[in-house]
């Protein structure tokens, strides 16, 4: 673990709470993201997210000083989505997304570069519909988040061995759903 | 490797989660087979693809004074006690149990050398003394006072019994007939003494 996250901790552990935010202020986009991206809600990503802070802040004692204080977000964050898709039903959820709405491209980018990545989402989107829900979360840490095959089993609580058989199937997947729906992306003649 | 092998891997040969000797075995085969490289091509394009998507969206975020009040909130929840450890506790009780096993062994020992003593009594059975010897169940300072009154031993002088009460283990033998009477000590470690 970072140095600095593990003297951040022990104060909190030691009763000053002021040292959460510090802890927790880098992972407060990518935490959202991720959870974003597993449940395609910006308004469940938010809850989502927050639920997985509250709990980070309760059972702060149980933070492994050895090991990586990111993962343990990240796996109470995806904690936090099954019981929020759990109690809603993650099929309503995902049904209901609309990324082309969802989605607010950033202000810098002109309309139309906002219009094209809303768009490209919203295709991907539509390929990671495609997928069964621990195959997307797989997917989400180890190709979106690029976190190693070690970190992503750590924070799904998965075998190494799974999180291979996962991400081979969620790739899989999605490369033909996206060959099928989008050809043209694949060159000429294929 | 065959192109069904080869097609199993290539999943992961694009992301290098192989181990070395399985990478080693795709990367000859795609070296041959032109159908294969696209496809590994296809998921490479696919993989890329997705990860446009990270670069090209905006994830939603909190205001800063919704995320100041969701910070407040959170810190003014109490933090998880030290969690109970019933482990911890695991050294005490084995030193507990392994206190009751020696006293529960010494217990056992001394109760074993007391009925010996008795039993190496050379009193015949056929005589009052041996009779209730012989009846007594468990050796007790009751039953030895019992003993005493019925077989008339009352006076301290005699030391029929003497060996009963003695704190350094002994052993006595009587000749009923003669009256002949030769007393063994023996030290800690059961030597005989001097």
């Amino acid at each position: 673990m970072d140095p600095r996250e593990k003297a951040l901790i022990e104060r909190v552990l030691a009763g000053d709470s002021t040292a959460f935010e510090p802890l927790v202020l880098p992972y407060r986009r990518p935490m959202l993201s991720l959870a974003y991206r597993i449940v395609q809600n910006a308004e469940d990503a938010k809850e989502i997210a927050q639920e997985a802070l509250l709990r980070a802040f309760k059972y702060l004692r149980r933070c492994d000083l050895e090991r990586s204080f990111r993962n343990w977000l990240y796996q109470i964050l995806v904690n936090a989505a099954r019981d929020h898709g759990r109690r809603r039903g993650l099929e309503s959820s995902l049904r209901s997304a609309d990324p082309l709405t969802e989605s607010s491209p950033s202000p810098e980018a002109g309309p139309e570069a906002a219009h094209e990545a809303g768009e490209v989402r919203a295709q991907v989107l539509d390929c990671l519909d495609g997928v069964s829900p621990k195959e997307r979360e797989v997917f989400l840490l180890r190709d979106i988040e690029e976190m190693g095959v070690a970190a992503t089993a750590e924070a799904l609580g998965l075998s190494q061995l799974s999180v291979r058989v996962h991400l081979s199937r969620a790739r899989r997947k999605i490369k033909e759903r996206m060959k099928q729906s989008y050809p043209h992306y694949f060159g000429s003649g294929r | 490797m065959n192109c069904r092998k080869a097609s199993r891997f290539l999943a992961l040969y694009v992301g290098d989660e192989l181990g070395p000797r399985k990478e080693r075995a795709v990367r000859a085969h795609l070296e041959s087979c032109p159908r294969c490289r696209a496809e590994a091509e296809d998921y490479r394009v696919a993989l890329e693809r997705a990860r446009m998507m990270t670069a090209a969206e905006a994830a939603p975020d909190w205001t800063d004074a919704e995320w100041r009040k969701m910070m407040a909130s959170i810190v003014s929840t109490p933090v998880e006690k030290r969690p109970f450890r019933a482990f911890a506790l695991k050294p005490a009780l084995a030193a507990g149990a392994f206190c009751l096993v020696v006293l529960g062994t010494q217990a056992v020992i001394r109760h074993l050398l007391r009925t010996s003593e008795i039993s190496t009594f050379p009193a015949r059975q056929d005589e009052p003394l041996g009779r209730l010897f012989s009846a007594l169940p468990a050796f007790d300072s009751a039953s030895l006072a019992a003993v005493e009154k019925v077989a008339g031993l009352q006076d301290p002088a005699f030391p029929v019994l003497a060996f009963a009460k003695q704190d350094v283990p002994a052993l006595t033998m009587i000749t009923p007939e003669s009256g002949l009477k030769i007393v063994w000590f023996f030290n800690e470690n059961l030597e005989l003494e001097e």
